[in-house]
């Protein structure tokens, strides 16, 4: 079982029943071909794949490059053309986009915004929470947090600092975080407000189970062949 | 287009300003609360409640917000105090400038920060708005009178950047003429007010008005120019002045030295050193505005 998807953050609701479709799976193969998410790698990048897969082009990603990898920052900004920070070097942009959620007028779409566990807290980001819960702006709020060796991935984050309804899931496990985010992503379309989805990681790859270290490419593209996926569309996000 | 002139207050220019904006511009939008503040009052009555977002007194995301909603395709005008700047969102501004800047997006925020109408002798007054935002680099207007106020902030709302406009209490009061109908003066551009070859004197914002005044009295031969804008300044116009008065004075609403002064003095020394016949002098106008300003000009122009 995943040591952390059963850890359920503020109030009792997984995101989940519905997972991504098919389209977001090619999507999110295409993305770990650009990303060069290769054998052993299971750094932020992962979060980053999982999170960009599960949008769609009527969505906003306003996260910082930094949190989005180099390898991967092109292709997923232009993926989305109603991208904002693929320049950015800010610690991260949590407010930004919650002051676009909250924007005024009608909205067709969700925005996603890539976080460091280590932003939660300040007094910007606890009045932004307040705001968007309260307002039920339609925000994705993906933390990305590291936990260190030694330390148990079910522990639990700061009181308070997620205020907001979500799920904890295997931040390198890239379905997980595909299924989380595109979950999150429905709720707020719908018009059920702000989720958050906290994906919980080790900090270095060297340490990913034995499976993990096997090309998770390879073997994510046989996957959804085996489940129906049409060839040459898997073979059109391999290249 | 301007068609006449009429005598208005600072406050009335600026809220005139931002009603012919929001006619002319469906996207402009005002972040406050109309209980509290007047020009959400007034733009909710002209240009309807939905052009006017409430935000809570206190809300430390203000700045933010209106960030959000320009990179959403609105163009929002917001007001703070300018000790509040720091608190509520500088690093946002200073973000949104760098998404513009370096990714081509659109964040055309307006935010009026009002300057109290305090004493501002002493270095480091943390109400001088321009002490967080020069060396911020954030684009900022520092008008003088109605008429610039008028001008400038329509400029403001019309940047695709993100724009401060120091609204200084000490000029709240006071009116002047102001063209009527639409007025925009250019970001970036500095104005000469009077023309003389035996100094240099250079003010923005409050600063202006007395420098004026004492020139036009003792009938000075002094060159008084306007920078309008402190962020990004127009160094070409303060040099050409110095080359040819070979003197300089920066005349400060605030504090002594101030980033406005400091950036005036070195773009002078870098370009025109050769040309100066003094050391540049920095002067804070202080609370005592002619006083100071004559004592300086009286001991350099020796009169």
């Amino acid at each position: 079982m995943n040591p952390v998807a059963a850890t359920h953050l503020h109030g009792s609701h997984r995101l989940r029943p519905s997972a991504a479709g098919v389209e977001a799976r090619l999507a999110l193969l295409g993305l770990m071909m650009k990303a060069r998410l290769r054998a052993g790698v299971a750094g932020g990048e992962a979060v980053a794949v999982g999170t960009g897969a599960a949008l769609e082009p009527d969505d906003r990603l306003c996260a910082p490059r930094r949190f989005v990898g180099a390898h991967l920052a092109a292709d997923l900004y232009e993926r989305y053309p109603r991208r904002v920070g693929a320049a950015s070097s800010a610690p991260d942009l949590v407010t930004i986009a919650a002051g676009m959620a909250l924007a005024p007028g009608e909205r067709d779409g969700a925005v996603a915004t890539i976080a460091s566990e280590d932003a939660l807290g300040t007094d910007a980001w606890t009045t932004a929470m307040r705001l968007v819960r309260e307002l039920a702006a339609p925000l994705v709020l993906v933390v990305d947090r590291v936990v260190p060796h030694g330390r148990p991935l079910t522990q639990a984050p700061p009181p308070g600092s997620l205020p907001l309804i979500g799920e904890a899931v295997d931040g390198a496990h890239l379905e997980d975080v595909l299924d989380a985010v595109a979950a999150a992503c429905e709720r707020t379309r719908s018009g059920g407000g702000p989720a958050v989805v906290l994906c919980v990681r080790r900090g270095a790859p060297s340490e990913a189970p034995f499976a993990a270290r096997l090309d998770p490419i390879e073997r994510y593209a046989r996957s959804l062949l085996g489940a129906g996926a049409p060839r040459e569309r898997i073979e059109a996000a391999l290249r | 287009m301007s068609t006449g002139v009429t005598r208005i207050r600072f406050v009335e220019a600026i809220a005139e300003a931002l009603r012919l904006e929001f006619g002319r511009d469906s996207q402009a939008i005002y972040l406050g609360t109309p209980q509290d503040d007047p020009f959400a009052e007034e733009l909710g009555a002209v240009a309807g409640s939905d052009r006017v977002v409430e935000v809570q007194p206190g809300e430390r995301t203000v700045i933010a917000r209106a960030v959000g909603a320009a990179l959403e395709g609105y163009h929002p005008v917001c007001r703070l105090s300018a000790a509040e700047l720091p608190g509520r969102g500088l690093d946002q501004l200073v973000e949104a400038q760098g998404l513009q800047a370096v990714e081509g997006l659109r964040t055309p925020v307006t935010v009026l920060v009002d300057r109290p109408a305090a004493d501002h002798g002493p270095p480091g007054d943390a109400d001088a708005p321009e002490r967080w935002l020069v060396p911020a680099a954030v684009p900022t207007v520092s008008p003088s009178s109605p008429a610039e106020a008028k001008g400038l902030v329509a400029a403001a709302v019309r940047a695709p950047t993100p724009v401060c406009v120091i609204v200084d209490e000490r000029l709240a009061a006071g009116n002047d003429h102001v063209p009527e109908g639409g007025h925009l003066i250019r970001i970036g551009r500095a104005h000469s007010l009077r023309r003389g070859s035996a100094l240099t004197v250079v003010g923005h914002g409050a600063s202006v008005g007395p420098a004026f005044r004492l020139a036009s009295e003792l009938d000075l031969d002094i060159d008084l120019v306007d920078l309008r804008s402190i962020v990004p300044l127009d160094h070409s116009a303060v040099i050409e002045s110095v080359k040819r008065t070979s003197r300089l004075v920066v005349f400060e609403p605030t504090f002594v030295p101030s980033p406005v002064g400091d950036a005036v003095v070195a773009a002078v020394v870098a370009a025109a050193f050769e040309y100066l016949d003094a050391p540049p002098l920095q002067i804070a106008m202080g609370s005592h505005s002619d006083t100071v300003l004559r004592e300086a000009l009286g001991e350099l122009l020796g009169y």
